[in-house]
């Protein structure tokens, strides 16, 4: 199985918002849609998703023309979408019924989800023995509802409607906004196992270090243009290992660092934060600091990292 | 591939079972129903009177002559009727004249001609069990010349069935087939004739009661596509403001969504309905146990009465109940699909009002003329000649109208195939005009979209934003 955007474009009037897109998931894994706020990235999920028509290009799933209503899909929306007023069971097996799932089913896949990212007791309300109806029968507490729920409550309960259904083909759109960190903990657990069941996943987040830590392809949006694209580990290397932090003492190493003109980036009473032409100048530079008998505490020369090369990107962008 | 209305059936299960699950639903349900309960009961208490003071309002001095032609009983249960009437109440000092069935034509003309307000009842028996009229059938005849003999001659007729029964059971001797005559069902007719004998019929005027019915069918209307609408835009408003919309999306199509919606709404008001209904039925029940006349049959208020002789719905048949539940049906389904579009056209819901101003409008527009037009016809400015069908086929008034009319014998049950042919040929357009536009309408977050807005997309390929 695959899944194929091809030079997909989306205009609203004369306003070009996905302009060209296009990229391949040719195995299971997780790819990474990232932009600046209206960059297209929520438009393209729609678009993939069958909820917005477009107006060029092609998208395949196994390639052929994709059917979202077909194809085994979940989906985690950016903002919550729960109905308030209705019970929590209610919603799920509504949204497992849509997805054709058979309720006892979907029942089973509720409990263990609900297990799993621990909401339990927002969907399965104990009966308390204080409470005694007439005849002394035990009353059962009414069920929660959405508005009843935090908005991190709601965001486990909307990640189970999405994978209620054991879909191949999954959207997470900012799947960890605004989850506290045992929480988005909780949910990358997930997201790995997720991987691990070798899913198609697209997730959209301005978490770098999230992304990073699952998306082994990126795709960085600006304006609707594709301004980088491909393997991670690949664009990395591309930038080489340019990106370097020293921390000493004793010395101010500040003329050292003119000398040699490198360019510094972040000054903090931690230590630099430089950036260097090259592998070879981290070297000398770092000699030049042993010779002169400044003692070093850290040094570290690495790739930059996803948020430096997105900044960059973006950031470029912006001025031109 | 996947139909646009794949995932309806869904839609509709949640959606009707999350609706009648609410409180304000079951309060409403109950409070309705227990109005309906006690409206049979109150009304009888309120307004039964003695025989003496219901003739009383009769204009019993406008009727002249009685002549009574029994074709039934060789005149016995003629002779019993008079006795029953001479012995007693406001026509016991009127003139009665027994006539046989070759003298009918002679008092016929009598009558039609009389400017004495005589009147000839003549009792028939309908032997035809296919007939809805099967069972006894009185008819009272009167002449166009006396004013206001019409409601006399009616009174009349409504006093002589009270008096059926006793009557029957003066000349039965007690047997089986005594017992068998006595639970036939009798309809009584009120007929003028004009001078030349020829039976004059008014189908564009209403009486009083004709009107009080097509009112109930008025109200009920508005009262069901209130709720109806309301439903409708409620549940996709909550669903845009609460962003569930975009997960339902992914599994259902927008057609699959409004058409769900406005089926589970549909049945919603029906459920109500139906209860008050029930309940409805529950107060015939209590009021027949509660006032009974000197004879031991139930009081029921005159109008109710009617109503169950069948003097009022002429036209209750078959075919016409079929068609004017069909009316409703497709009614429903056209305001459900306008109150869907005038829902999708806000984003949160304290925009709903704004929202529904599109489908408030429309009912107001549909209810109003029908009520103009039921007026207009009660107060004896006769019907709107060709402008009359502009209130029959319209789709917004037809529900108010067509219905009412085919069941009080109207209209014809041509001009009823005729209005659900248009609501079809409607609602298919509205459709059309839907699918084009709703997917950018459930989607659409921003300031309440107005009609040329809604025009605007439909005429527009590729959404705007």
């Amino acid at each position: 199985m695959s899944l194929e955007v091809k030079n997909l474009v989306k205009k609203y009037g004369d306003k070009v918002v996905v302009n060209n897109l296009s990229f391949k998931m040719e195995k299971p894994g997780v790819h990474a849609l990232l932009g600046t706020n209206g960059a297209g990235k929520t438009t393209t999920i729609r678009i993939i998703l069958g909820m917005l028509s477009y107006d060029e290009g092609e998208i395949l799933w196994d390639d052929k023309p994709i059917d979202p209503m077909s194809l085994n899909l979940g989906y985690l929306a950016e903002e919550r979408g729960l109905y308030p007023k209705f019970t929590l069971m209610d919603q799920l097996l509504y949204f497992a019924k849509l997805k054709k799932v058979p309720k006892s089913v979907a029942k089973e896949r509720i409990k263990y989800w609900a297990k799993r990212l621990e909401v339990s007791e927002y969907l399965y309300q104990p009966i308390p023995e204080k409470k005694k109806g007439f005849g002394g029968k035990k009353k059962k507490e009414k069920e929660k509802t959405a508005d009843q729920l935090s908005k991190g409550n709601q965001q486990k309960i909307q990640l189970m409607a999405a994978l209620l259904s054991d879909p191949e083909f999954i959207v997470l759109d900012e799947p960890l906004s605004g989850l506290d960190p045992v929480n988005a903990d909780l949910f990358k657990g997930i997201i790995k196992e997720l991987i691990e069941s070798n899913k198609y996943i697209i997730m959209s987040s301005h978490q770098m270090g999230t992304i990073e830590e699952f998306c082994k392809d990126i795709t960085i949006l600006n304006r609707g243009n594709v301004v980088l694209q491909g393997d991670l580990n690949e664009i990395k290397k591309s930038y080489g290992r340019v990106n370097m932090f020293v921390k000493c003492e004793g010395k101010d190493i500040r003329p050292y660092i003119d000398s040699f003109g490198i360019t510094i980036v972040n000054e903090t009473p931690d230590g630099y934060q430089l950036k260097v032409k090259g592998e070879e100048q981290a070297s000398e530079f770092l000699k030049k600091l042993v010779t002169e008998d400044v003692t070093v505490i850290k040094f570290e020369l690495r790739e930059p990292s996803l948020h430096e090369i997105f900044v960059e990107k973006v950031g470029n962008k912006d001025e031109e | 591939m996947k139909s646009r209305f794949t995932g309806l059936a869904s839609v509709f299960k949640f959606a009707y079972i999350q609706s009648v699950k609410t409180k304000a639903f079951l309060i409403s349900m109950v409070v309705l129903m227990a109005i309906a309960f006690v409206a049979l009961p109150l009304t009888t208490a309120l307004t039964t009177s003695s025989d003496e003071e219901e003739v009383d309002e009769t204009k019993s001095e406008l009727i002249g002559t009685v002549y009574i032609e029994d074709n039934v009983f060789d005149g016995k249960l003629g002779q019993s009727i008079k006795d029953i009437l001479v012995a007693d109440g406001a026509y016991s000092l009127k003139e009665y004249a027994l006539v046989t069935e070759t003298e009918h034509d002679a008092v016929f003309e009598t009558v039609s001609k009389s400017e004495e307000g005589d009147v000839l009842l003549v009792i028939n028996f309908i032997e035809d069990q296919e007939d809805m009229s099967y069972g006894f059938d009185y008819v009272v005849y009167y002449g166009e010349n006396v004013e206001d003999l019409s409601d006399a001659a009616g009174n009349f007729s409504r006093y002589v069935d009270g008096k059926h029964v006793e009557a029957l059971s003066n000349i039965m001797i007690e047997s089986e087939e005594g017992a068998k005559l006595m639970s036939y069902n009798y309809i009584s007719e009120v007929v003028e004739v004009d001078v030349q004998g020829q039976v004059i019929e008014d189908k564009t005027g209403l009486g009083m009661t004709e009107y009080w019915v097509t009112y109930v069918f008025i109200m009920v209307g508005i009262f069901s596509i209130s709720i109806l609408g309301s439903k409708v835009a409620e549940q996709i408003v909550t669903e845009k403001s609460s962003k569930v919309i975009e997960y339902i999306m992914t599994s259902i199509r927008p057609m699959a969504l409004i058409t769900g919606k406005v089926l589970a709404s549909i049945a919603t008001v029906f459920t109500m309905l139906g209860g008050i209904l029930v309940a409805f039925v529950g107060s015939i029940i209590i009021n027949g146990s509660l006032f009974k006349n000197p004879d031991g049959s139930m009081v029921i208020p005159d109008v109710v009465q009617s109503l169950i002789n069948g003097e009022i719905l002429e036209g209750l048949n078959i075919a016409n109940v079929i068609v004017a539940v069909i009316i409703f049906m497709l009614s429903f389904v056209l305001y459900g699909f306008i109150a869907g579009i005038a829902g999708a056209t806000v984003s949160k819901v304290e925009e709903m009002a704004e929202g529904v101003k599109l489908f408030t409008f429309a009912m107001i527009i549909g209810a109003y003329v029908t009520l103009a037009y039921v007026l207009s016809a009660t107060m004896g400015f006769g019907d709107w000649g060709a402008a009359s069908y502009v209130v029959y086929f319209v789709p917004l008034s037809t529900v108010f109208i067509v219905p009412a009319y085919l069941l009080l014998g109207k209209i014809s049950l041509i001009i009823g195939l005729i209005s659900i042919a248009i609501l079809v040929v409607c609602i298919v357009a509205l459709m059309i005009f839907v699918s084009g536009i709703y997917e950018h309408l459930i989607y659409y977050s921003g300031a309440p979209l107005k009609f040329k807005d809604l025009l605007k997309l439909g005429t527009k390929k590729g959404g705007t934003k």
